[in-house]
C-alpha cells in the first residue's frame, strides 16, 4: 500500500502546480492576449512591430469585434488589450469600468508627440485609456488619372467644379461618374460629414458629434441636401440606388481602376488604396491611380480632414502588455509600420521623408496641413446613433428615398435624445 | 436477492436524473433566468443626464470652477449625495477628483455612481412588462416582426409545397434517387457559405449575378437592353430574395423524407385504386397524401421551428440591411443583446419568439404522445 501512494503525491502536486498558472487572475507570463480586427496584411505588420519591440503576442482577429467583446466582458473573460475601431466604444468601456488607465505611460513624452486632440479623444473623466496607433485619413476622392484625362477637365477643387466634373462626365454618356458602395453604412456616413465640416465648419460639426445642436438643424440638413446634390442624380451613381445599396465598398472602391472602367470617382479613405492595389495589381502611383482632397465647400473653413483611428486599449496588465503599450506609442513603432507602408502615423516627430509609397505621403502630409482635423463622428457617437440602425441607415434611407429627409433626421433626433 | 418496494417509484427518477439535470441546467433554468431579465432595464447614468440633473439642484454650478466643486463646498457635496440618493445608492468612494474639466469631472461622476449601483447590486431596475410594450413600440422590431411572418409563410409553404412535388416526380423516374442526392447538397454546405454563394448569385450586375444573368436573357432576346436589379439593396426585394436561398437550403430535406414516406406507401393499396380505375392524380391526393400525414405534419413542425429561429441567412447576407428592412427577430436579438449590450431588452425578444414557438412546440409533443400511444 505505502509503496502505491508515494508516486502518487508527488504526480498530484506536479498537476497541482501546472495547473496553476491558468486559474490564477494576474499571470505574470510574457504573452499579451490581444484581439481586434485587424487580418492578413495588417496584422503581419502588427506583428512584426510586435516582435521588433520584443513582445510576444496571441492575437485573435474577429469580425464582430463589439459582440465578441460584450460576452467576454459578461464572462469576465477579456484579454490584456484590445485593438478598438473607435474611440466612442473607448469611452463606452471606460464608463463602465472596464478599462485600466494608462498612468504608465511616459505622459509628458507623449504630450511633446502628439497633438493635444488625441488625448482627448483617448481619455474619460480625465484618465487617459487608449493609445492611438494607425490613423486614417477619410477626405479622399481616389480617380484613375489616364482615364480622367481623356475629359480634359482639372482636378476640381470646389464643390460646384465637382458637381461640374460630374455632370460633364455623366453627359459624355461612358460609365457613370460615381461609384459608392454602401451594404454597410460608414461609406456614407463619411460624406455627410465631409460636407458638414465644410459647409458649417469644424465647431459646429463638434457640437453635432456631442449632440449640442440637433439632428433637425439647419447645418445637418443642409449637409444631406448638398450630398444630394450628387447622389440624388441616379445616373451618376454607378449601378442606381439599389446597386449602390447592395455594393461592398471594396467592390466600389475597384470601378475605376477596372479595364473597362465602371465609374471614375471613388470617396474613401486612404487606407482603400491598398485594398484596390492588392485586387487590381500594376497600378501606378500618380498614373493609373491617385487622389485629390475633397473640395471645399466654404472658403472660410478651407479643406478640413476627417480621420479615423484605430486605438489600443487595456483590459488587464501584465508586464509584457505594459511594455507593447509603451512601446506603441513611440515614434520608433510608428515608424516601423510607416515603413512597410498601409499605415498613416499621428507623432509629430516621424517625418514624411519615411513613407515609402508617394501616396501615403500625400494622405500623411494632408493630415499633417489640415486647417483641421476632425474625427469621424460616426465612430465618436454612441454606436447605436453612429453606426447600424442609427446614422449609417439614416444615410442609407436619404440615398433611397431623399424627399424623406425631415423624417429621417427626425429619427435620428428621438434616437439621439435617448442615448446620449 | 430484490430490491426494496420504495426503490421501485425511486429507481425510474434515478436513471432520469442525468437527463433531467441536464434539462433543468440548461433549458429551464436559463429560460427562467431570461423571463427575470426581460421585467428589468438597466439604470442608464450619463454625464449628460447627470449634468441636467445638476443643474436643477444647483442653478449656478456651471460657474463654479471644478476645482471649488470637488474641494469642500457644502451645497456641492449635498448635490452629489441627493444625486446619489435618487438611484439609491450610497458612494462609496469619497476620494477628491483632483483638477478636472466640467465634462471629465461628470465622466468621472458618472462612473463612480455606476460603480457603486454595480457593487451595491442595484443596476437594474423592475419594470413590469415596460420592454414588451417597447417591443410593439420600436418600428425595427416591427419589420422583424412582420418579416418573420413572410419567412413563415412563405419560406413553409414554399419548401414544403415543392419538397411534396419534387419527391412525388423524383419517385417516378428511374434517375429519381440521383436527383435527390444533388436537391440535398445544399444541406451539405454550411449556411455561412450558402449565404456568401447567394450573396454572389444576387449580383445586380448580369455578366456577374447568376439571377440577373438568367432574368437578362428573355430581355436580351428582344433586345432590349437590361440593367439588373440588385435584390440585397432594395426594401421590398430583399426578405423574398432572403427567403428564396432559405427554401433552396431546405427543399432538399423535405423532399427526402417525403420520398422515404411515399415509398413506404404499399404498392398493394395504390394497385387496388389502379384497378378500381383511380388516375394518378386522384391515388396521389386520395391515397399517398393521407397516408404520410404523419410525415408531412413532421416536416411541417421542422420547418416552422426552423424558420422562427432564422438567422444564419440574415447574418450572412445583409446583417438584416438595407436600413433594418431585411431584419428578423432572431437577428435583431442578437445585435440587442451583443452588440448593443442590453441584455434586458434582448431578453424580451428572447421570449416573444419563445412564446412564439410554443404552440408548435406543444403540438408535437401532443402528436409525439399521439403517435407512441398508437404505435
Amino acid at each position: 500500500m505505502k509503496n502505491k501512494t508515494i508516486p502518487l503525491l508527488p504526480s498530484i502536486l506536479i498537476l497541482c502546480w501546472t495547473a496553476l498558472p491558468g486559474c490564477t487572475p494576474a499571470d505574470s507570463g510574457g504573452t499579451v492576449s490581444i484581439m481586434g480586427t485587424w487580418g492578413g496584411n495588417e496584422l503581419q505588420s502588427f506583428r512584426s512591430v510586435c516582435r521588433a519591440g520584443g513582445v510576444r503576442i496571441r492575437f485573435e482577429t474577429t469580425r464582430d469585434l463589439d459582440a465578441l467583446l460584450t460576452a467576454r466582458s459578461a464572462a469576465d473573460n477579456l484579454p490584456h488589450l484590445a485593438v478598438l475601431p473607435n474611440p466612442a466604444y473607448l469611452r463606452k468601456l471606460a464608463a463602465a469600468g472596464k478599462l485600466v488607465p494608462l498612468e504608465f505611460l511616459d505622459q509628458a513624452q507623449l504630450d511633446k508627440d502628439y497633438a493635444p486632440f488625441w488625448k482627448k479623444l483617448g481619455s474619460y473623466g480625465g484618465r487617459r485609456y487608449g493609445v492611438f496607433y494607425k490613423i486614417a485619413n477619410k477626405s479622399l476622392i481616389w480617380y484613375n488619372p489616364t482615364q480622367f484625362k481623356k475629359f480634359g477637365q482639372k482636378i476640381p477643387q470646389t464643390w460646384n467644379q465637382l458637381l461640374d466634373v460630374s455632370k460633364k462626365i455623366s453627359a459624355a454618356g461612358g460609365p457613370p461618374p460615381w461609384s459608392i458602395g454602401a451594404d454597410i453604412g460608414w461609406p456614407l456616413s463619411d460624406w455627410i460629414e465631409n460636407i458638414l465640416v465644410r459647409s458649417a465648419g469644424p465647431q459646429v460639426y463638434r457640437k453635432w458629434v456631442t449632440h449640442r445642436i440637433p439632428w433637425t438643424a439647419a447645418e445637418v440638413k443642409r449637409a444631406f441636401r448638398i450630398w444630394g446634390g450628387i447622389i440624388t442624380n441616379r445616373d451618376w451613381l454607378e449601378g442606381d440606388r439599389d446597386g449602390t445599396l447592395a455594393a461592398s465598398f471594396q467592390a466600389a472602391a475597384c470601378a475605376p481602376f477596372e479595364t473597362p472602367a465602371r465609374a471614375f470617382f471613388h470617396f474613401s479613405g486612404d487606407f482603400i488604396g491598398n485594398i484596390v492595389r492588392r485586387r487590381i495589381p500594376n497600378l501606378k502611383a500618380h498614373k493609373t491611380i491617385a487622389f485629390f482632397p475633397f473640395p471645399e465647400i466654404d472658403k472660410r473653413f478651407g479643406k478640413p480632414v476627417v480621420g479615423g483611428a484605430d486605438v489600443l486599449v487595456c483590459f488587464r496588465t501584465n508586464r509584457a502588455a505594459i511594455k507593447l503599450l509603451r512601446f506603441l506609442a513611440t515614434a520608433r513603432a510608428h515608424r516601423l509600420w510607416v515603413k512597410r507602408g498601409g499605415f498613416i502615423s499621428h507623432n509629430r516627430t516621424v517625418p514624411l521623408s519615411a513613407y515609402q509609397d508617394p501616396l501615403a505621403r500625400e494622405a500623411a502630409r494632408m493630415v499633417r496641413q489640415a486647417p483641421a482635423f476632425v474625427f469621424d463622428a460616426s465612430d465618436m457617437m454612441p454606436p447605436a446613433v453612429g453606426n447600424q440602425g442609427g446614422f449609417w441607415d439614416a444615410c442609407k434611407q436619404y440615398l433611397q428615398d431623399p424627399t424623406r429627409l425631415d423624417a429621417i433626421l427626425g429619427r435620428m433626433e428621438r434616437m439621439a435624445a435617448r442615448h446620449y | 436477492m430484490s430490491f426494496p418496494r420504495c426503490w421501485r417509484t425511486l429507481l425510474p427518477w434515478v436513471w432520469l436524473a442525468p437527463a433531467l439535470l441536464l434539462v433543468f441546467f440548461f433549458l429551464i433554468l436559463p429560460a427562467v433566468q431570461t423571463l427575470h431579465l426581460s421585467l428589468f432595464r438597466r439604470v442608464r447614468i450619463t454625464p449628460a443626464h447627470l449634468e441636467t440633473k445638476l443643474q436643477t439642484r444647483l442653478p449656478g454650478w456651471k460657474q463654479l470652477p471644478p476645482r471649488a466643486a470637488v474641494s469642500n463646498l457644502r451645497s456641492w457635496e449635498q448635490a452629489i449625495q441627493k444625486l446619489a440618493d435618487g438611484y439609491g445608492v450610497r458612494l462609496t468612494n469619497h476620494k477628491p477628483m483632483g483638477r478636472l474639466q466640467r465634462i471629465q469631472f461628470l465622466e468621472r461622476l458618472s462612473m463612480r455612481l455606476r460603480t457603486s449601483l454595480r457593487q451595491q447590486g442595484k443596476q437594474r431596475r423592475f419594470v413590469g412588462l415596460g420592454n414588451y410594450l417597447r417591443l410593439f413600440e420600436d418600428q425595427g422590431m416591427l419589420t422583424a416582426l412582420r418579416n418573420n411572418l413572410l419567412w413563415l409563410v412563405l419560406f413553409t409553404a414554399a419548401c414544403i409545397g415543392l419538397g411534396l412535388l419534387l419527391a412525388a416526380l423524383t419517385l417516378r423516374v428511374s434517375w429519381g434517387a440521383r436527383a435527390r442526392s444533388a436537391l440535398f447538397l445544399p444541406m451539405a454546405i454550411s449556411y455561412v457559405a450558402a449565404g456568401v454563394i447567394w450573396t454572389l448569385m444576387y449580383q445586380k450586375d448580369p455578366t456577374q449575378g447568376t439571377v440577373n444573368a438568367l432574368l437578362s436573357l428573355p430581355v436580351s432576346l428582344f433586345g432590349g437592353e437590361y440593367q439588373g436589379i440588385a435584390f440585397l439593396g432594395r426594401p421590398q426585394w430583399v426578405t423574398p430574395a432572403l427567403i428564396v436561398a432559405g427554401v433552396w437550403m431546405w427543399t432538399g430535406f423535405c423532399t427526402v423524407l417525403f420520398a422515404a414516406a411515399l415509398n413506404a406507401v404499399p404498392g398493394e393499396i395504390k394497385q387496388a385504386a389502379r384497378i378500381d380505375g383511380a388516375g394518378e392524380r386522384t391515388i396521389f391526393f386520395r391515397i399517398e397524401l393521407p397516408m404520410i400525414k404523419p410525415t408531412f405534419v413532421v416536416v411541417g413542425i421542422t420547418m416552422v421551428i426552423n424558420v422562427l429561429k432564422v438567422f444564419d441567412i440574415v447574418y450572412t447576407m445583409t446583417r438584416g440591411g438595407p436600413f433594418g428592412s431585411s431584419e428578423v427577430l432572431a437577428n435583431a436579438m442578437y445585435r440587442t443583446a451583443f452588440v448593443e449590450g442590453n441584455l434586458e431588452y434582448a431578453s424580451a425578444m428572447a421570449v416573444l419568439l419563445l412564446v412564439a414557438v410554443l404552440p408548435v412546440l406543444l403540438f408535437n409533443i401532443r402528436n409525439l404522445r399521439h403517435q407512441g400511444g398508437t404505435v
